[in-house]
């Protein structure tokens, strides 16, 4: 989902209640928090009660959300508290790094030049990345976070963030680089059909 | 083996970070080297790709796990609300109190020294109380709590002014013969007609002008040649502790006198985050605790303290419709970072 589908859902629900747009903001928003407090909880079920108790914060918040800047950031970071404080209420038992406890992988791709092996090639060296360089990742790349944002989030420095950003970002160049000669054909002979 | 500076570059601009130095430096790389041109593009291609979760939900998965939220919805709707009842009996009282003491205050009329002893007219409102305003020309005034106007009895005569401590938003009627000037302790807001709101508080370290229509000029009461323009949707914040300043100072410092900056519409609204308290709404849009506390106790009526000064600076979003209560709202306030509370009787301590 885009930034704006995302807003017009908040939009919709702080100004129409409509329960429909919440349950579609669930459903956007479910694997990629999960996966965020599990980081901190090492309990997935518990990490999907987490989840649930901030979504029931926002539907009861819901007239707060149009004055949110940035939903994705807003709602890591209630995940980030909710999380922490269920660690609290346990004693502090279990408590890692934030970061991302599932595994990526590349939905079907529609239309790239890249190969399908190849892709599975990355997403392979984005799995191997440790777990907070991955959540960096994910998050600017599929969130739409900006440094600052990631940086709040993690209590890391934006130089720290974008660091991470470039490590994975190195990861990824390496292996299309493997390739590149092949890419190079692919584009000759595509602009000689043109 | 591609450079460094490339990748770093590369990845700044996939994360919508890259300057515009920055952009025309990684054209210039690019431009040089054909294969890192197809490999920009190929990143390009490879950020179009949208990631997944190798184990991820199934949709019969998702569906069940929405049908535990909504049970847990209906059974947090289900419980009473406990205390707010108490809470708006307070409230009730305080409003009653400050219409008297409203009416009492707009009876008021005293004669200052001067010139020509003209009669002042004078309209306050205490702290939880806000007020509504027809002056004799037209134009309307929302008052804000523990705010005050003064205006002389031949308003609208040959001029239109008045003075302001406190908070208001105007809707002035239109009168090119005679401006509608404003005079806070800071500025003077000079206006031909337009709608805005003004924000003059004496505990407050700025005193803020936000435009919603027309334009209106704001001169410094200390050095009148100093003049802002502002357009709409735009916001001057001006330091208070500088402004009052002798001009010779506020000269030097004048990089750290003032602040202009765009602010956002609200969606839905004719006005903006500034101007939701006439509407009867609380926004706060990334403001310190600090000053969103001051504006609570106004709002409120009741005393804030904060046990800590990092939480102080710290920043906090949120809104809430008339019927809230402060519990509702600083509920609402965490949820977008940590803190304690204790409300007891008209005082509040927020603590980490």
């Amino acid at each position: 989902m885009t930034t704006e589908e995302i807003k017009a859902l908040t939009e919709l629900i702080a100004e129409r209640n409509d329960h429909s747009a919440f349950d579609q903001l669930f459903r956007h928003y479910l694997p990629g928090l999960v996966s965020f407090a599990n980081s901190v909880i090492n309990d997935r079920h518990q990490s999907e009660e987490v989840v649930s108790d901030v979504f029931v914060k926002i539907w009861e918040n819901r007239k707060t959300l149009t004055a949110i800047r940035n939903f994705s950031h807003y709602i890591y970071i209630a995940t980030r508290h909710q999380a922490l404080n269920y660690i609290k209420s346990r004693k502090g038992t279990g408590f890692e790094e934030l970061g991302e406890s599932g595994s990526l992988s590349f939905k079907t791709p529609e239309k790239s030049m890249i190969a399908k092996e190849n892709l599975q090639k990355i997403a392979g060296a984005i799995n191997e990345l440790p777990s907070r360089c991955r959540l960096i990742f994910r998050l600017i790349k599929e969130e739409g976070l900006k440094y600052q944002d990631v940086a709040t989030l993690l209590g890391l420095s934006i130089k720290t963030v974008e660091n991470q950003m470039t490590i994975a970002m190195k990861r990824i160049v390496e292996i299309l680089e493997e390739s590149l000669p092949e890419y190079a054909m692919y584009y000759a002979q595509k602009k000689v059909q043109k | 083996m591609t450079a460094n500076r490339l990748i770093q570059l590369l990845a700044k601009k996939k994360s919508g970070e890259l300057s515009l130095p920055e952009l025309k430096e990684l054209r210039e790389l690019l431009a040089q080297h054909p294969e890192d041109a197809l490999l920009a593009s190929l990143v390009d291609d490879l950020f179009r790709q949208r990631l997944d979760y190798e184990n991820g939900y199934a949709v019969p998965e998702v569906d069940a796990l929405l049908q535990r939220l909504h049970r847990k919805q209906t059974a947090q709707e289900a419980l009473p609300e406990r205390g707010s009842k108490l809470f708006r009996l307070n409230r009730m009282v305080v409003a009653a109190a400050c219409l008297l003491l409203l009416v009492g205050a707009g009876l008021y009329l005293f004669y200052i020294s001067g010139n020509r002893s003209l009669k002042q007219n004078v309209v306050a409102t205490k702290k939880g109380s806000k007020s509504y305003i027809l002056l004799p020309d037209g134009t309307q005034v929302w008052l804000n709590a523990e705010s005050r106007v003064a205006y002389k009895d031949d308003y609208g005569k040959k001029n239109r002014e008045i003075s302001l401590t406190g908070e208001a938003y105007f809707d002035v009627i239109k009168d090119k013969e005679r401006p509608f000037i404003i005079h806070t302790e800071t500025i003077d807001v000079k206006v031909l007609g337009t709608t805005f709101n003004v924000r003059a508080y004496k505990n407050d370290g700025h005193t803020e002008t936000t435009l919603i229509r027309g334009s209106v000029e704001i001169s410094m009461r200390k050095d009148p040649a100093r003049k802002f323009l502002l357009k709409p949707f735009e916001k001057i914040s001006i330091d208070n502790s500088g402004a009052l300043q002798n001009k010779g100072t506020a000269d030097k410092e004048a990089g750290f006198l003032y602040a202009l900056k765009k602010i956002k519409p609200v969606a839905d609204s004719s006005g903006a985050a500034e101007t939701q308290w006439v509407q009867n709404r609380l926004v706060f849009d990334k403001q310190r605790l600090d000053d969103i506390a001051r504006e609570l106790s106004r709002w409120f009526d009741v005393e804030i303290f904060i046990t800590d000064n990092k939480l102080r600076n710290t920043e906090y979003s949120g809104a809430v419709e008339e019927a809230a209560s402060l519990g509702q709202v600083l509920e609402s306030l965490k949820l977008t970072g940590a803190f304690h509370y204790a409300i007891r009787n008209k005082t509040v301590t927020i603590s980490p």
